[in-house]
């Protein structure tokens, strides 16, 4: 991973976590918040219900006592005390003072605790009325589980006592405590309340109701309402209602206490949490955005800036490659006076160092060749210029000396002159092939296959050289490579004859093939002499030979077609060990 | 309770004293409301017993039987002056009236008489022998006098309209369905031409309505439910019959009670003595006989008493299905009381839900006892019931006795109450003394002078 | 074939279905019961109960076997406590001829709970016979069950004094007690007879039916009266017939279709008024008429005062009201609300002649009371004197010096003809 890029990734890294944490923090502290928000507002409803409980509370009893001081109850408390019990005469009385009192339950129940008469259940006269502590009489309302033809249910009850006669008559009338007293209660946005009329010794769905009766998906309660049933103290818990976490809620429950201090019911007071998820999405969204725009910046600035703070090295690297490329005359302009800026210009110094000893080095090597050129030149010209300064020379004399002979020394002077002519022609035409090697036409070709055709062409010369053998260690299945068989099979000759040259005693030449990953590797070793390393520095330079009789341009050529090959060409020598000439080819 | 009785009385009395016994007196017409809003004048098929009741007065004024049965269960002469049978009692002969005419003009002559129950009866033969006729059937027919009492023997025609043609006191004058019925005075009747000119009746009115037009002396006789007699303040003189009616829990076969023991347990569950003495006001008998005391004097050996011991000791073992109940709406006490019913069977853990809607697995059920021979009385109510046919082997009280017990051993009817009907009469109705069996009189009745 | 217990008129006997369960024993009670029905009923328990304790023993003793038992009697029917006494004994009695004897809980082998019942027609007793704990048994008797209603009340020391003559279930319409040899004899007129009684042994025993002719369909509310002549025995004045006794032994009745005006006192000269014949009253036309007056308004009945020099009439007119003719006016007195029931007697009271009206106590008694008439305003001259029905007929006797009042009983609809004469009183 490059320099900038870990810079860029410790920049946004930084940034997520910074968002990361604030938006958590956020979130955290939102949700106390809402939590809180909602406990409040639970609070408050159970506040308002436990207001107009009280409040209803005592309008019951207001009408209970109205419902005992009416003249009717009166007369049947007056009545009863006189033993003049005809109760089918007071049986619709119940319902009569009812309706007048508005009362949803209304009782009237001797000494004795028999009903007398029943608003809510008239056929009920006759039956006792659960035994009622007469210091309720007088006490508020109070929270009463009450049968009903078509089930139970609950209500607010106050019982007030006819004041005639020795043998009270009670008067034991409510209100429903269900969806009609709930709906008067002044619910905030997004809150809803639900009871739970705690009449079976189970959990019974029906029983919950809200605003418009039974309450939908009851079940879902029922943890929450039978720990509050069975301990007795408020509870609260979170419902999930579907999988959309909008649509849960948080329900605070808690417990209606009836005059035994049982609970006969339970008020739930359930909270949406969409507010929540809504503001929790809000904040995930600005977070996301917040941060996504953070890291973008992030980027932006941390490229910026790694691109300042990288700008020196990258520049300097750049040079170095180049410098490693060959370019000396690569520079790295660095303005600053940092640690960076010192580098780079020792780098400069560096290059400007290399670039001079490069320059000398290449004049030294030009001075060379050029030496070497003129020595060859030289070598090579001399010799066929000497005969025809001889020939010359005795073809003068003869014309001078004996021109009888000159004839025959012109005859024979003239071959002579000829010969060394072309001899002449032959050099120069030498140099000249070197400066037209041809471009290599590629094709498919199959390295082995050249190896085996050149080592047929040297099969009777090697014959005749019995001392030398000639072992091949070629890879069987090595991949076609795209080349030019012909300039190969020159090159690969020029190879196998140095080879035989190098093997003046004999010895063992060995040709391998390889193949690799993108190339293919052929390899001529022989178990010659070997050469020193400056013999091998100087070996590949046009003209240059160690063997008296050669023009030094044999491996000048097959580099040369190495190189047109897109290849590699290296020598591996050490004195006395042999030579081993490698060819790289990509594949 | 009973002080308002006693200021009824007291009001009745003061009004008495103003009064002086007058002879009947000729003329005006008797207005006269009822429930029931008949369509043609017929028995109903399946309606309240208040329109059973409604029809049969209506039809006792316009048309008459050959005999009537008085609360005695004893037959009396009407259309037929005597009769006789033979020792089995397949064969019957009737000497019958003469000189007797229908509305119509033509003679009731034993001809015409012959081919109306030739008619209505396919299992008897019906013939004609000078003044008399006689009637016979292939199995003895001990209660044919009876049979022959019932509203729906009497001896009438239809008009071309549909409207009857009978022999009574009343011929119809006019009859707008389910709205009004007028009848006329029948100048030849046999009896003796009625008091009164006229009887207009307005049908389908509540008894509310009824209760209201009285009050305001808009009407001079209606219908009233038999607790009036203890709770009416009014100058309205009421009159309640015998127990005619018989209040009962009817187990269909449909019941889910197929279990006897829980049918049982059920009736010996029902506490009758409050919901006579608080839901029906005291009218009424509690009663646990499908025949009344009255017909039969043995129905105190059918106890009334509720003994949830007992019950429970019937019930245990038997599944115990919860039952619906239901009741005839048109019956102002009938809801209460099957509350009432439901209330007293949870006592013994059965569940009764008193309901309209869905197939009843029990039904509280009102029904007429429409002779007072008693054996006729077992055989139309069981038929009512829905029960098999009593299989009576004798007319001993014993007979009787042994038919119904094993009826109400199979537990499908439990039988709660026996309820008389009332009537109340305004103080210009004078002579006005309705059956002790829920019949009506009209013809005897007559109107006090308004000039007084 | 005439059934035992209804009056001999209409329907015959019907064998198969009486016949069966009646028996003769049943029989008998049948005719114990009327006797005890008319004339003793004091007497009703000895015989009727006693027969009915028999059977119920023996069906008791025959379910139980001998042995000892529990005996509870619940009496439900209107038996006194005497008659429950005595029929506890004649059972306890029964049982043990028949090897029961009654004995406490501790010692029984079994209970019976015996109930008197009582249906509209017939005692019915039944016992519940429980041996053990699960066999039990219901056995039933019956025996017919008096009507009450002929019970005579005994006269009352009041100013006016009524005395019991007779009670049938058919409408009486007159009567009249007459002294002839051997005895005096209770004419009594109905729709279909005049019967005579004479009276045996405190009894009225019927002498003989004389039976009412006629084409003409009487009214509804038939009227009737009996008039004693010196020429012939009575007259009987029914709407549209008259009919006439013979006039010596064996006595007949001939009656005849005649629209004659009827008698409106018991003088045979006297004022005479025509009768609607379809209807129950007077039509108002008098003959010879009173005074000038020969039309008055319909009315139901008359009486004559007498007056110095004029005779005052006084009816009761269709329309309720009272009407005072004098020959010259015709007066309704007002706040006469009598009924229409009035007849006039002679007393050695007061003015000499007081006039009897019918008026109502309570919607089911009437009572008849003496008025005088002094000037124009009534004065009433006596307490009422109570019936236990309306009063539905009332007409002054032969003598002039009392009146027949013929009642009909609200409890049992039977029909009841009393003697109502004045005294001075204390």
């Amino acid at each position: 991973m490059r320099f900038r890029q870990k810079l860029l990734l410790i920049f946004a890294l930084t940034v997520f976590l910074c968002v990361a944490v604030i938006s958590a923090s956020v979130w955290n502290s939102m949700q106390r918040s809402f939590e809180h928000a909602n406990d409040d507002r639970a609070n408050s409803v159970a506040a308002q219900f436990r207001s107009e409980f009280q409040r209803r509370g005592d309008e019951v009893a207001r009408k209970v006592e109205a419902a005992a001081a009416s003249e009717s109850v009166q007369r049947i408390a007056l009545e009863i005390n006189r033993g003049a019990v005809d109760s089918g005469g007071y049986v619709s009385e119940a319902r009569n003072l009812a309706g007048q009192q508005h009362l949803d339950f209304l009782e009237l129940v001797d000494h004795q605790g028999t009903i007398l008469s029943s608003a809510q259940w008239q056929a009920k006269f006759g039956y006792p009325e659960p035994a009622i502590p007469s210091s309720i009489a007088s006490a508020g309302a109070f929270l009463k589980r009450e049968e009903l033809p078509s089930g139970s249910t609950l209500g607010l009850f106050a019982i007030r006592a006819a004041g005639v006669g020795e043998q009270p008559l009670y008067a034991i009338g409510g209100e429903r405590l269900d969806q009609g007293f709930l709906s008067t209660l002044d619910i905030p946005a997004g809150t809803r309340v639900m009871l739970y009329q705690n009449l079976d010794a189970n959990w019974n769905p029906k029983s919950l109701l809200d605003l418009n009766g039974a309450a939908a998906g009851a079940d879902k309660l029922a943890p929450l309402v039978e720990q509050v049933r069975r301990s007795g103290k408020e509870a609260r818990s979170v419902i999930r209602w579907t999988s959309d976490s909008s649509d849960a809620e948080s329900f605070h429950a808690m417990p209606l206490a009836g005059p035994n201090q049982q609970a006969m019911g339970v008020l739930l007071v359930g909270s949406s949490r969409r507010p929540l998820v809504e503001l929790q999405k809000q904040i995930v969204s600005a977070a996301m955005l917040v941060g996504g725009t953070g890291i973008l910046v992030a980027i932006l600035v941390s490229l910026w800036f790694a691109a300042r703070v990288t700008k020196p090295v990258v520049s300097l690297a750049d040079a170095a490659r180049r410098v490693a490329a060959g370019d000396l005359y690569a520079k790295v302009n660095v303005e600053s006076s940092d640690e960076l800026g010192e580098l780079a210009a020792a780098f400069n110094r560096m290059t400007e160092d290399l670039l001079q000893q490069k320059e000398r080095t290449l004049q030294a090597e030009r001075v060379a060749a050029w030496r070497e050129l003129a020595r060859r030149l030289a070598h090579e010209l001399k010799n066929p210029l000497f005969p025809l300064q001889v020939t010359v020379e005795n073809l003068i004399r003869a014309k001078e000396k004996a021109p009888e002979m000159f004839e025959e020394v012109f005859r024979e002077g003239t071959a002579t002159l000829l010969a060394e002519v072309n001899n002449l022609k032959t050099i120069i035409g030498r140099f000249s092939e070197f400066s037209r090697m041809p471009q290599p036409q590629r094709k498919a070709t199959q390295l082995n296959e050249i190896v085996t055709s050149v080592l047929r062409v040297f099969h009777a010369q090697l014959k005749e050289k019995s001392q030398i053998v000639v072992r091949t260690e070629l890879e069987p299945d090595l991949p076609m490579i795209s080349a030019d068989p012909d300039l190969l099979h020159r090159a690969l000759s020029n190879l196998i004859l140095n080879a035989i040259d190098a093997l003046p005693q004999g010895g063992e030449i060995i040709v391998q093939s390889k193949s690799f990953a993108n190339r293919v590797e052929l390899s001529v070793s022989d178990t010659g002499s070997g050469l020193t390393p400056e013999e091998c520095g100087r070996l590949f330079t046009p003209y240059y030979t160690t063997k008296q009789h050669g023009t030094g341009q044999g491996l000048a050529i097959v580099q040369s077609v190495v190189s047109d090959h897109g290849g590699r060409m290296s020598v591996e020598s050490t004195k006395q060990g042999g030579t081993t000439f490698r060819i790289e080819l990509p594949r | 309770m009973r002080r308002i009785a006693f200021l009824f009385l007291a009001a009745a009395s003061l009004l008495g004293a103003a009064e002086g016994a007058t002879r009947p007196r000729y003329g005006g017409t008797v207005r006269v409301m009822l429930q029931s809003a008949p369509t043609s004048l017929e028995l109903p098929a399946g309606g309240t017993p208040a329109d059973y009741w409604d029809a049969a007065r209506i039809l006792s004024m316009i048309a008459d039987n050959l005999v009537e049965i008085d609360t005695a269960g004893h037959a009396q002469p009407a259309l037929a002056l005597s009769w006789q049978s033979d020792m089995n009692g397949k064969r019957w002969q009737f000497t019958l009236r003469r000189g007797v005419k229908f509305h119509d003009g033509t003679a009731a002559l034993p001809a015409t008489i012959t081919q109306i129950l030739g008619e209505r009866h396919s299992d008897w033969t019906v013939r004609t022998a000078g003044d008399s006729l006689t009637v016979e059937s292939e199995s003895p027919m001990p209660s044919l006098l009876a049979e022959l009492a019932l509203p729906r023997n009497a001896i009438l025609k239809r008009s071309a309209s549909g409207l009857p043609v009978g022999t009574g006191a009343f011929r119809v004058a006019d009859f707008q369905p389910g709205k009004l019925l007028k009848l006329a005075a029948n100048e030849e009747s046999w009896a003796g031409r009625p008091f009164a000119d006229a009887i207009e009746i307005e049908l389908g009115k509540s008894q509310r309505d009824q209760a209201i037009a009285l009050e305001l002396t808009k009407t001079d006789l209606i219908e009233t439910p038999p607790q009036a007699i203890t709770a009416n303040g009014g100058a309205q003189r009421v009159r309640a019959s015998l127990p005619v009616e018989l209040m009962a829990l009817v187990f269909p076969s449909s019941s889910k009670a197929q279990d006897a023991r829980v049918r049982e347990a059920l009736a010996l569950a029902i506490d009758r003595k409050p919901i006579q003495s608080v839901l029906l006001k005291g009218a009424g008998e509690p009663a646990a006989s499908i025949l009344p005391n009255w017909m039969t004097g043995y129905s105190r050996v059918f106890p009334v008493q509720a003994n949830l011991q007992r019950a429970r000791v019937v019930l245990a073992g038997s599944r115990q299905p919860a039952l619906t109940l239901s009741y005839d709406p048109r019956d102002p006490q009938a809801q209460l009381i099957a509350e009432r019913i439901a209330l007293n069977a949870r006592e013994i853990d059965v569940t009764l839900q008193v309901s309209l809607s869905g197939v009843a697995d029990v039904t509280l059920t009102r029904i007429v006892l429409p002779s007072s021979d008693s054996a006729t009385c077992l055989r139309e109510a069981a038929l009512e019931l829905g029960m098999t046919q009593p299989l009576l082997h004798g007319n001993s009280v014993e007979d009787l006795y042994s038919s119904e017990r094993a009826l109400l051993d199979l537990h499908n009817v439990i039988p709660l109450f026996h309820l008389p009907i009332a009537t109340a009469a305004g103080a210009r109705l004078r002579n006005w003394q309705p059956g002790r069996t829920g019949n009506w009189n009209l013809s005897d009745v007559w109107l006090e002078a308004d000039s007084r | 074939m005439t059934v035992a217990s209804q009056p001999a008129r209409y329907n015959l006997r019907i064998p198969n279905m009486y016949g069966r369960w009646s028996g003769g024993l049943r029989i008998g009670w049948l005719a114990a019961f009327f006797l005890a029905a008319t004339l003793a009923p004091s007497l009703l328990s000895a015989s009727v109960l006693g027969d009915a304790a028999r059977q119920l023993a023996h069906k008791i003793s025959s379910v139980t076997g001998p042995g000892a038992i529990t005996l509870d009697i619940t009496n439900r029917s209107s038996l006194d406590e005497k008659a429950v006494r005595e029929a506890r004994s004649a059972l306890e009695a029964e049982l043990r001829t028949g090897g029961v004897r009654t004995a406490a809980a501790d010692e029984s082998m079994g209970s019976v709970q015996v109930t008197l019942s009582e249906s509209i027609r017939e005692y019915v007793w039944s016992a519940e016979v429980v041996i053990g704990s699960d066999e039990r048994g219901v056995v039933l008797v019956s025996a017919p069950r008096p009507q009450t209603g002929g019970t005579p009340s005994s006269s009352m020391p009041l100013v006016l004094r009524k005395n019991f003559l007779f009670t049938q279930e058919q409408p009486i319409l007159d009567a009249t007690v007459i002294e002839m040899s051997g005895g005096p004899r209770l004419l009594l007129l109905d729709a279909g007879q005049v019967a005579v009684y004479r009276q045996q042994s405190g009894r009225w025993e019927q002498e003989a039916s004389l039976a009412i002719t006629h084409v003409r369909i009487f009214p509804r509310d038939l009227r009737g009266r009996l008039l004693l002549r010196r020429d012939h025995l009575f007259d009987v004045h029914l709407p549209g017939v008259i009919c006439r006794s013979s006039v010596t032994a064996p006595l007949t009745l001939v009656c005849n279709e005649s629209d004659e005006p009827w008698p409106l006192s018991a003088d045979d000269n006297g004022m005479r008024a025509f009768f609607a014949p379809a209807r129950n009253f007077f039509t108002g036309t008098l003959a010879p008429g009173i005074g000038k007056v020969a039309n008055a308004p319909s009315f139901y009945s008359a009486a004559a005062l007498p007056r110095a020099g004029y005779t005052l009439w006084v009816l009761a007119a269709v329309d309720g009201s009272i009407h005072a003719l004098d020959g010259m006016t015709d007066q309704v007195i007002r706040g006469a609300k009598w009924g229409s029931q009035m007849a006039a007697v002679h007393s050695s009271c007061g003015s000499g002649t007081q006039l009897l009206v019918s008026e109502s106590g309570t919607p089911e008694q009437d009572s008849v009371r003496a008025v005088e008439i002094p000037d124009r305003d009534p004065v009433f001259a006596s307490s009422p004197l109570e019936f236990d029905g309306p009063v539905v007929a009332l007409w002054t006797d032969a003598s002039g010096t009392g009146a027949s009042a013929i009642v009909k009983r609200q409890d049992t609809g039977w029909y009841e003809a009393y003697r109502i004469s004045i005294s001075c009183g204390s």
